[in-house]
């Protein structure tokens, strides 16, 4: 009965506090007793905290989920909301929006992360909205303010204004990934080899419109020469931009206006000009609703060039996902799972540089659950679902180069710190491309 | 009538017509999305002027009753030794870019207009010796919109979207003011400012499977105290320059908010409700002018008011909201000519007055401002006096040509004058 009563103390104690030593290799996850066996577990180094109500409970790391995964065991993360327990008090749990982001709530929420894991995270303005407000970009790597030219993931989140989920899942890693640095081994070493470049908001005009006058406005807040306003900044990228007029439309008016021209927008400006910067071999763009994960191409319904290989991680990421809650993600080539698109982030990424390039509708599944509405209860566990495959995705980008990309050895240089403190011995690592 | 009647029938007539032309006024002063609370009609408001000072185009410079008490209450100190004065309007003013409304959802093929008739202002005032005294209640704000409601139907659906704004300012007003050597007056003013403002966007779309209903609703209750007080120099009989203030202030208060996705069909209901204290920062006004009698009959007047928006700040749920506003100076002018009158046996004035308005909009972009002209007539009995005015404006700068207009009645009533 003690012993019982000291188990219970200590899940209690994890449940409340995370982030504290208990938990330092992640978090507590519970799986069904009958699709496991507790001592098979434990010879095969999981950390079995206690068994209660039909139910095995675990500390677990990245390693252990993405194990439990690939043997098809479903488990649920016990308390993810409480990932960001221990970290810094998020802004975003009041106003208009309630526990959602506004544009001013991130900018203040990824600050404090920037100021709480000075070296791993560092804010950088990508660029500047039509009315002006800044897009901002959250970079997670060691020395994070350095360009150390490391293979890099990025996670999109906010192209369209009414899709408030899209925000938080995308910071919520980004907060995760800092928060975990020190505790999981995983989590360093996917930190340590890689930039993970997070912008939670691209279209922050249409957002606070969305928040502040029209719940459902989609595109950003672009005054079109008819009167109309916006472009679905989600068709104005380059890639077979305008293609027809089933995947986007011409019409200023219509929801689905791709623009002028590519890129006519500063908020896709904003992220072609990182990527084209950066050596990112792996995106999500996070959109809602319908529980799908898709993949290039949206503008046809060809078959991509390593279709079978986008269709191998989309159903990685599916079965992690479902491991979680069991929420089903369904999977496949955009335009032949939901409908055509041109124009559009992941068309793009693939497109310019084949880098393995996702949209991940988030929940729910319909509108009978919400559609673009999310409870606001429901961030953690939406997020939570998303954990695996985002570092599932950004564990690939470490192992699968691109092709006519190389990994750049580390090469010395003599440089300057910032201070003028004196000289310095830095390491640079440049990408280098391969013609 | 007799002959001093026969002089006025012509002002008069010209009055009437430019009045019943007028119809409904337009001049949106809302140019932006985001501004709800922008008061319909202009957001330069100063006190609640009554029907004379409207046909004039002044609001402190010229004191009639003692609603002047709100902007000036030095020239309380020029009033009957007992006065009181109610007014009652109805204002028009076109709107084209608000809330939803051709700023991407819905679209309209011209400006949309809202009407507001009602209470504008009483109040009361007495004088013994050199002190004088007003009390006053005012609604001098509102902040109605056209409201909407667009929809279709047809292939089984049937949608629907609305929105509804209603909300109002009240103000009650007490001051006190002194007659000074030399012609000086001075006057101050307490004032309690008490605002409310509540939006409804429902929209709706009902399918044989479902009805999805999404609602965004939000009040504010507001509140804040403020001064506003003046001198007046009366440096001859036919001369007065009058310098006013209103203090700086903040309207604040409890701002709710809920924002609901309904499906009964499946069982979601989801809400996101909000709590907050919302705060309005409201900018000095200051004002000088002057009013000169040319004659007996023929008199004018002239103002300037500055308001200081560039201070003007919003804090609403929780986030502050960019108001790009400038400073501007609103301009103002008018002459009036008393006609006397015999009516039914008795000896009446018969005021006629025109005025006209130079109003700039805070905006910074784009650059607006309303030029509108006043008119206004009444009839005076030796104790009871009854005035109309109106004012028609017409905007440029927004492109859209907005409209406002107001026509004013006012009663008062003097005592032992």
């Amino acid at each position: 009965m003690l012993r019982r009563t000291l188990r219970l103390l200590i899940l209690v104690l994890v449940l409340a506090v995370p982030a504290s030593p208990a938990g330092e290799e992640g978090q507590v996850i519970s799986v069904s007793k009958s699709a496991v066996d507790p001592a098979r577990l434990a010879r095969q180094g999981f950390d079995l905290l206690m068994e209660k109500e039909g139910r095995v409970y675990i500390v677990a790391g990245p390693g252990d989920l993405a194990a439990l995964a690939s043997g098809r065991i479903p488990y649920t993360i016990e308390a993810p909301g409480s990932l960001a327990a221990g970290g810094p008090a998020l802004s975003a749990d009041g106003g208009l929006n309630g526990a959602f982001h506004s544009a001013l709530e991130l900018e203040t929420d990824i600050r404090t992360l920037e100021r709480d894991f000075p070296g791993l995270a560092r804010v950088v303005e990508i660029g500047e909205s039509l009315e002006g407000r800044k897009i901002w970009a959250l970079k997670i790597s060691d020395n994070a303010s350095m360009d150390e030219g490391e293979p890099a993931a990025i996670f999109l989140g906010c192209h369209h204004a009414r899709e408030w989920i899209s925000v938080e899942v995308p910071f919520l890693f980004g907060k995760y990934l800092l928060e975990n640095y020190g505790l999981s081994q995983d989590v360093r070493d996917l930190v340590d080899g890689s930039e993970i470049w997070i912008v939670p908001i691209v279209n922050p005009d249409g957002l606070e419109y969305s928040i502040h006058v029209y719940r459902y406005w989609r595109k950003n807040r672009r005054a079109n020469a008819d009167g109309t306003y916006g472009v679905d900044i989600n068709r104005n990228y380059g890639y077979r931009w305008g293609f027809d007029n089933i995947g986007s439309s011409g019409n200023p008016g219509s929801d689905l206006y791709r623009g002028t021209r590519p890129f006519s927008e500063p908020e896709t400006a904003a992220v072609r000009d990182l990527f084209t910067d950066h050596d990112f071999r792996a995106a999500i763009s996070f959109h809602s609703y319908s529980q799908a994960i898709m993949y290039p191409w949206g503008y046809t319904t060809d078959p991509a060039p390593g279709d079978a290989g986008l269709g191998a991680i989309a159903a990685t990421m599916s079965g992690l996902m479902a491991a979680v809650n069991g929420t089903v993600y369904t999977y496949g080539q955009a335009s032949r799972l939901l409908y055509t698109t041109n124009g559009d982030t992941v068309d793009w990424t693939y497109g310019l540089r084949g880098a393995p390039s996702f949209t991940i509708e988030l929940p729910p599944v319909d509108i009978d659950g919400g559609g673009f509405f999310n409870d606001e209860a429901a961030i953690g566990a939406i997020f939570g679902e998303n954990l695996p495959a985002m570092l599932y995705l950004a564990r690939y980008t470490l192992d699968h180069p691109l092709p006519g990309r190389r990994r750049v050895p580390l090469r010395p240089a003599w440089g300057r710190d910032r201070l003028g403190e004196g000289l310095r011995f830095v390491i640079l690592k440049a990408p280098v491309r391969v013609r | 009538m007799r002959t001093g009647a026969n002089r006025a029938l012509l002002p008069a007539a010209v009055a009437a017509a430019c009045l019943a032309i007028a119809g409904p006024v337009s001049g949106q002063l809302v140019l932006g999305q985001y501004e709800d609370e922008a008061p319909l009609g202009t957001w330069n408001i100063f006190g609640a002027p009554s029907a004379p000072s409207i046909g004039l185009g002044v609001t402190f410079v010229r004191a009639t009753d003692p609603s002047i008490s709100l902007t000036n209450p030095a020239l309380l100190t020029g009033l009957a030794r007992a006065s009181v004065t109610l007014s009652a309007s109805y204002a028009v003013a076109t709107l084209y870019k608000y809330s939803f409304v051709n700023t991407g959802v819905v679209s309209s093929d011209g400006a949309l207009a809202a009407g507001v008739l009602g209470f504008d202002q009483g109040a009361l005032a007495f004088r013994s010796g050199g002190w004088a005294f007003a009390l006053a209640a005012a609604v001098p704000e509102s902040y109605a919109r056209p409201a909407v409601l667009a929809g279709f139907e047809g292939e089984g659906v049937s949608y629907g979207l609305s929105l509804d704004q209603t909300g109002r300012l009240r103000l009650f007003h007490g001051a006190i003011a002194r007659r000074l050597a030399a012609g000086l007056s001075i006057g101050l003013g307490l004032n309690c400012a008490v605002a409310s403002l509540d939006r409804s966007i429902v929209e709706r779309t009902e399918t044989p499977a479902r009805v999805v209903t999404v609602t965004d609703n939000r009040s504010e209750r507001l509140s804040g105290l403020f001064l506003n007080g003046g001198v007046s120099w009366e440096a001859s009989r036919r001369l007065t320059a009058s310098l006013v203030f209103r203090s700086p202030y903040v309207r604040k208060g409890e701002g709710r908010s809920l924002l609901r996705y309904e499906v009964p069909e499946a069982g979601t209901d989801i809400r996101i409700d909000a709590e907050a204290v919302n705060e309005y920062i409201q900018p000095w006004i200051v004002g000088a002018g002057c009013a000169y009698a040319l004659s007996g009959a023929w008199s004018v007047a002239a103002e300037l008011a500055w308001f200081g928006w560039s201070a003007y700040e919003v804090t609403y749920f929780g986030e502050p909201l960019v108001r790009s506003f400038r400073n501007v100076v609103r301009a103002g002018a008018g002459g009036e000519y008393l006609a006397s009158a015999r009516m039914f046996g008795k000896s009446v004035i018969i005021p006629f007055r025109a005025g006209v308005v130079f109003d700039p909009q805070p905006m910074r972009e784009p650059r607006s401002s309303y030029l509108a002209l006043a008119l206004g007539t009444g009839l005076r009995l030796s104790a009871l006096a009854i005035d109309i005015s109106g004012q028609i404006g017409r905007e440029s700068g927004s492109g859209d040509s907005l409209k406002a207009a107001k026509i004013v009645l006012s009663l008062r009533y003097m005592i032992d004058e």
